[in-house]
């Protein structure tokens, strides 16, 4: 799958050739053997090729992402949801938090249905906002956390109904 | 001394000020929009009075509120920073009614000085250089003949300009009838005053300005002067004291022009006379600003003076502090302006949250600064967020200081110019001194910002991707959460 992004207004396409042993991007025409170090909050480390980079990142406004390496920052926008990198909760009958983090919105509420795609949680983890998006239509039995509430990795979010809404 | 001092302005003016209240002992009063309730302005003072109003700027203009919350808090005394209310002769007349003191001059000299053509014949009334100018006085047809008299390229200005506003540079006699009149017309619109005049033109030159200190009495000492050059759309963007390149009796030929201004006009307060430099060393008055200046740091750090002090002792009644043999500038310091830019799209504002904010520190760097992590920047006010300033032995040390600091400096969220500044004191002409109002412009090209690598590229386009927990989980069909965690090259 070949996701469009831009950065600094500038078309790239991103594309994953392989997954194992290890991961292989390929960005424009280049392709890159990567790897990724977990750093404390907004700092990231990639190495490609062997090589490490280290920068900042921030979620900016809307679908874009912002990005410091070594003294210049980027602005990298984003694929939009439909192009199939937003998060989709998962079919099961619960949404857990993926990360360590603060709940800044939530959008549905006990009882209401949802339609695949709707915004369920908003959560801000490592200054990076997620909004987590159902999977499928389904009808939501409970919410189990406020707005400004801190997650743990694993903190259950938000629960469905076995059965499906009618159509 | 006050006890207690108003300050009506926000941003890293307003802290800036605050700073020196608090090193005196003096207790600070902010007033505040709603829409800056957080801002760190409002965060430092000892106390802070919200301005009621729809507009965010109106209310930091608003005469009346404003002495109404100095009152109310028992403040003895407006210091109303730059911008603003601080060349407003209406705003200094009704503080002083009021039984307030201004921190600035005689209401007096700022209607003066901020008529530019009434200051220009001022100048000139005590031998200071204008250049060749027009005035309209008569028709429009012996205006017109007179400006063409003093010989293209000329200029055509708005009397109550600034900014740029209402200018109008014309090379040839066709085009100068209708510039007048389009000048004129804009004048009008930004001034709601559309008298305008012409004078001579120079090509390349430079924006030298003295830093003066006067007592009311017709007392003045200089603090030499700032080269401040460097500027893009009319405004500066780097300062710097002292400016290079001029010779020792060019320098005091234009401190002396200041200071003998200053005199006349019995000026009280810090003030700045601005000056154009030609390349032929000749200069002429262009017109005086009669408050703080944004790059006073530059002066404060080349001679260890705190001009927000000197100011709060004049207004105070306290005699200058400052002699003008004890003042002998010491190395070279070069400011900058952090702006909410995008110099790729012609420096058009920008806004957003800063979501991340590194601040840079080291050997005679200073960082003013007005804003904070998690601060949205909003259209509603001017975008310079801080300004990062560096003191050096020399003007190379005081240069790559500025750089280095700049290279730390990291705003994520809101675009800013700190790469753009970085390129422009990197650049050969600014580095060799070669400075000139045009620079940016005649430099252009080699200013832009050259297209990453593709490594850089890739980092960048990965380091966006995989900060999307969704993304990793799409390219890796792994189930959640171990696709977020990191390890997912397992």
């Amino acid at each position: 799958m070949t996701y469009r992004m831009k950065i600094d207004d500038q078309d790239v396409t991103l594309d994953i050739v392989a997954r194992r042993p290890l991961l292989r991007a390929r960005v424009g025409s280049d392709e890159w053997q990567v790897a990724e170090s977990p750093v404390a909050e907004a700092v990231f480390e990639i190495s490609l090729n062997g090589r490490t980079h280290r920068g900042l990142r921030c979620a900016g406004s809307a679908r874009t992402v912002h990005v410091w390496l070594d003294g210049r920052v980027y602005i990298v926008e984003l694929p939009l949801p439909a192009q199939g990198v937003r998060s989709a909760a998962s079919a099961a009958n619960e949404i857990r938090a993926q990360m360590p983090g603060v709940v800044l919105a939530v959008h549905c509420a006990g009882g209401e249905a949802v339609a695949a795609g709707a915004e369920l949680v908003t959560i801000e983890s490592m200054k990076l906002q997620t909004t987590i998006v159902a999977a499928r239509s389904a009808i939501v039995d409970q919410v189990h956390i406020t707005a400004n509430a801190s997650v743990a990795r694993g903190a259950l979010l938000v629960s469905f109904r076995r059965e499906t809404p009618e159509p | 001394m006050f006890q207690k001092v108003l300050i009506a302005n926000r941003g890293e003016i307003a802290c800036r000020i605050q700073r020196t209240l608090r090193d005196l002992g003096i207790a600070g009063v902010a007033v505040y929009h709603h829409e800056d309730r957080d801002a760190p302005h409002v965060l430092a003072a000892d106390e802070a009075v919200v301005l009621e109003n729809d507009v965010p700027t109106a209310a930091y203009l608003d005469h009346a509120a404003i002495i109404e919350a100095a009152r109310r808090t028992g403040a003895q005394a407006i210091h109303p920073g730059y911008g603003f209310l601080s060349e407003n002769a209406a705003f200094a007349e009704a503080v002083e009614r009021s039984g307030l003191v201004f921190i600035g001059p005689d209401s007096r000299v700022i209607r003066l000085m901020g008529d530019k053509i009434r200051a220009r014949e001022f100048a000139a009334a005590h031998g200071i250089p204008v250049a060749p100018s027009a005035m309209l006085e008569r028709s429009l047809q012996d205006f017109l003949e007179r400006a063409s008299g003093i010989g293209f390229p000329l200029l055509v200005k708005a009397a109550a300009g600034g900014g740029g506003k209402g200018m109008r540079i014309v090379r040839t006699g066709t085009e100068l009838e209708p510039s007048v009149r389009a000048a004129a017309g804009e004048a009008q619109r930004y001034f709601a005053d559309g008298r305008v005049f012409i004078e001579r033109y120079i090509e390349q030159p430079r924006h030298i300005e003295v830093q003066v200190l006067g007592d009311g009495r017709g007392g003045v000492v200089h603090l030499f002067e700032r080269d401040c050059s460097v500027q893009r759309r009319y405004q500066k963007i780097i300062e710097e004291s002292p400016a290079p390149a001029i010779p020792a009796e060019l320098r005091d030929a234009i401190t002396g022009a200041a200071t003998r201004l200053a005199s006349a006009a019995r000026y009280r307060n810090a003030g700045t006379v601005e000056f154009i430099l030609a390349p032929d060393g000749t200069f002429y008055f262009l017109e005086m600003n009669t408050r703080l200046q944004v790059e006073h740091p530059v002066t404060e750090l080349v001679l260890d003076v705190d001009l927000v002090a000197e100011q709060l002792r004049i207004a105070a009644g306290a005699p200058l502090s400052l002699r003008q043999d004890d003042l002998q500038p010491a190395g070279h310091a070069i400011e900058c302006r952090i702006c909410a830019e995008q110099p790729a799209r012609n420096f058009l504002p920008a806004t957003g949250r800063i979501a991340l904010l590194r601040l840079p520190a080291g050997d005679g760097i200073r960082f003013d600064s007005g804003i904070r992590a998690g601060q949205t920047v909003t259209p509603a006010f001017d975008s310079m967020l801080a300004k990062l300033i560096a003191h050096g032995r020399t003007r190379h040390e005081a240069r790559i200081r500025l750089v280095s600091a700049l290279r730390q400096l990291i705003v994520l969220g809101v675009p800013t110019n700190i790469e753009y500044l970085m390129r422009v004191l990197e650049n050969a002409e600014f580095a060799a001194g070669r400075v000139h109002t045009g620079l940016l412009t005649q430099e252009a090209a080699r200013l832009r910002q050259h297209p990453p690598t593709s490594e850089d590229t890739a980092a960048v386009i990965l380091a966006a991707a995989l900060s999307q927990p969704d993304f990793r989980q799409h390219s890796f069909g792994m189930p959640e959460p171990y696709a977020s965690i990191g390890s997912w090259h397992n």
